[in-house]
């Protein structure tokens, strides 16, 4: 078992991801979803850094890991606060500045 | 212990603003409330004060290219660009605390949080390691997530803030994801390395689709950044709910850091070092790519003009405009070459003059009337002439006349993109030039109609402070449009990226 | 390459197989009796009162928050800790720097009350 294994089933996570993203059915699951990218970006980092050489790989994903709680803590506060002025965590209602 | 000190001694303006940035918090939370907005946002200024100084110092005796940490890099470039960016640090504070969008209590955090957002400027200008470059991205933009939605209890802020974050957070998780395919292709985050490395891999011949794939996530997050097409859709909203000060530190600051760091990591990556040569391959994918910058420029410009004609808030209207102007910018990056390259600097401080301008007299503007609409711009000329006056400047910079810097700025791309051989793209940044003669001359137009009803607002005369900083900006604009030659002359120095 | 997880594969078909052939069984063959004894807390636990789904307070959120993000900051701690030897002064200088400033997170957390859980 090498290193394709692990570049699948990232790259699974990853358009796993994406397409909670695009789905935007509910906040929460596009938060979900960009946790999703960012492990797969992790699994990368972990995998490449053990089959091609250097820890750099780890050392990033450590940060990678941090800055997604922090992105997530930030994200979070930013949906509870739309939640309490739209009452609603559908990414599409609050649209007050369309043309 | 001396070489940490040594090393340390490099990065002076970073440890100055994070230092100022920690203490303006400890500020905030032990002053009396009440006053502690006025007192932080004193004290942010005597912070990027003390950084232009150490930045200034650091100026005389950059060398070249000075390594720091391994992981930093210390240069002309660098410093152009922080110096940049704490311009426009100062510019946002100095709009925040005359701004009555942003007066009421409790912005002593504000201060903080911009902070912040600079020193992720500050690192996203002056690394070539991906790692760094992630994290200086990722401090600027969940700083700006916060600083979107400041404005509590506001549903247009909220919805900016959320929408931002939708978007960037995804943005910048598929960068991350192509910095990955980057550092598993070559065994290295640095891109230093990296750009060897590629060459090697170019000479072998194993075809372009991997790198292709890995160079197309990357630009996905310098495009949002950037706010290029396809990745502008959330520029118009944020922009618009976005309290001003916001707004004024996204187009600006923000947009200058994110071209910093794409112009290195085209350069450092993807552009062979034309006097070494590289594989056939190699110089093919350097032209692709820069074709493809291209399209992506003339797309940006096309669709943030259009855009703007039909609209009616000057905020999302100058939403648009910046959107435009990145891709004005992009024709630059396009060229992949030194002149295209000092083009965009150029450019870009240009644009700060001018932006800043525009946005400032937009919040002035909300100030008197607590709205942004351009139809009741009307009789602003009448009412405060000085402010009109400078918003003529801006106007006509951005679209790109004589005798203003803009028309200098615009010059210079369009000759690099002409000699590299994009005469199409000139011919429709042209073209997109005219159409925005439309949308800004709407407001000018706005301004000097005489209002039916006269007596609808009040006249309220700009305070002196914010007056003079008006003017510094509209003198500014039309000064670099007669006299660039040592604005001209200090760009061309400070890229020191391809030579 | 992927083949070697053929074995892995068959064990999770397998257990997926026993467990949904148990619930069928017993929803086939068995007499659901139920009484008020089936429905009691057996030996241990509380009566139950409401529902599951009663809201959090706020403030949970916020606490939840802030463990989580000093938490993972406390990961960056781990490769120093085991290299502390190695990287001398300059590493606790470093570590120094980094501690200083969560110590100023802290504080920011502290006097904001945020930490304050009955208010």
């Amino acid at each position: 078992m090498g290193l394709a294994g692990y570049l699948i089933v990232a790259a699974i996570l990853f358009a796993l991801g994406i397409a909670c993203t695009v789905a935007r059915k509910n906040v929460i699951y596009v938060l979900m979803g960009i946790e999703l990218i960012l492990n797969a970006a992790n699994l990368n980092l972990v995998a490449f850094s053990r089959f091609v050489g250097g820890l750099d790989g780890q050392i990033f994903a450590i940060f990678s890991i941090i800055l997604a709680a922090a992105e997530a803590a930030v994200a979070l506060a930013i949906v509870l606060n739309v939640f309490g002025l739209f009452d609603s965590i559908r990414p599409d209602d609050p649209d007050l500045m369309k043309e | 212990m001396n070489l940490l000190r040594e090393e340390l001694s490099w990065i002076t303006p970073e440890l100055c603003l994070t230092l100022f940035a920690c203490v303006a918090l400890l500020v905030d939370l032990f002053v009396q409330k009440g006053r502690e907005s006025v007192m932080v946002g004193f004290f942010s200024l005597m912070g990027l004060l003390a950084t232009a100084f150490f930045l200034y110092r650091q100026y005389g005796v950059t060398p070249p290219a000075q390594p720091v940490f391994g992981c930093m890099v210390v240069d002309p470039f660098s410093t152009l660009f922080k110096l940049f960016a704490v311009g426009a640090l100062a510019f946002v504070v100095l709009f925040t605390m005359l701004s009555r969008q942003t007066r009421p209590d409790g912005y002593g955090e504000f201060y903080f949080i911009l902070l912040c957002a600079g020193l992720g400027a500050f690192f996203l200008a002056s690394t070539y390691n991906l790692l760094l470059m992630y994290l200086g991205l990722e401090l600027l933009s969940i700083a700006s997530y916060i600083l979107a939605g400041y404005a509590k209890g506001n549903r247009r802020s909220g919805e900016a803030a959320m929408k931002y974050v939708i978007f960037g957070a995804v943005a910048s998780g598929v960068m991350l994801y192509g910095f990955t395919l980057l550092y598993g292709m070559t065994g290295s985050i640095d891109l230093t390395v990296i750009g060897p490395k590629l060459r090697d891999q170019f000479a072998l011949d194993h075809g372009t689709i991997p790198i292709s794939v890995a160079t197309g996530l990357c630009l996905a997050g310098f495009a949002y950044k950037i706010s290029a097409a396809p990745f502008h859709f959330w520029t118009p909203d944020v922009y618009e709910g976005a309290p001003t000060p916001v707004t004024t530190f996204l187009a600006v600051a923000s947009k200058g850091a994110g071209f910093a760091a794409l112009l290195r990591f085209l350069q450092a990556g993807f552009i062979p070092d034309r006097t070494l040569g590289g594989p056939e391959a190699m110089m093919g994918y350097s032209d692709k790519l820069g074709t493809l910058v291209a399209v992506l420029a003339a797309l940006t410009m096309t669709l943030g003009n259009l855009a703007a004609l039909g609209q009616t808030n000057l905020k999302r209207m100058l939403a648009y405009s910046s959107i435009a102007h990145a891709g004005y910018v992009l024709m630059g990056v396009a060229t992949m070459n030194r002149e295209g390259f000092s083009s965009v600097l150029f450019y870009l401080v240009v644009y700060y003059f001018m932006n800043l301008g525009a946005f400032g007299v937009v919040m002035y503007y909300a100030n008197t009337t607590g709205d942004e609409q351009i139809d009741d711009l009307k009789g602003l000329g009448w009412r405060s002439p000085l402010v009109a006056i400078t918003m003529v400047a801006f106007l006509v910079a951005l679209v790109g006349l004589p005798p203003t810097a803009g028309f200098i700025g615009k010059w210079f791309l369009f000759t690099a993109a002409v000699k590299k051989g994009f005469l199409w793209l000139a011919v429709v940044a042209g073209i997109n030039s005219a159409i925005s003669l439309f949308y800004y001359f709407r407001v000018a137009r706005a301004m000097w109609l005489r209002p039916e009803e006269e007596a609808k607002y009040a006249t309220v005369h700009a305070s002196p402070a914010f007056a003079a900083l008006l003017l510094v900006l509209a003198v500014g604009t039309v000064w670099f449009g007669v006299g660039f030659d040592s604005l001209l002359r200090y760009c061309d120095y400070s890229q020191n990226l391809l030579r | 390459m992927l083949s070697d997880y053929a074995p892995l594969l068959l064990l999770l078909a397998l257990a997926a197989a026993f467990v949904v052939g148990n619930l069928v069984i017993s929803e086939v063959l068995g007499r659901p009796k139920p009484g008020v004894g089936k429905k009691t807390v057996y030996e241990c636990g509380m009566p139950i009162r409401g529902t599951a789904r009663a809201r959090f307070s706020v403030h949970y959120y916020l606490l939840a928050l802030l463990f989580i993000l000093f938490d993972v900051e406390a990961a960056f701690l781990l490769p120093w800790a085991a290299h502390a030897e190695e990287l001398g002064k300059a590493g606790l200088v470093a570590m120094g720097g980094f501690a200083v400033v969560l110590v100023v997170g802290l504080l920011y957390v502290m006097r904001k009350k945020a930490l304050e859980w009955d208010r």
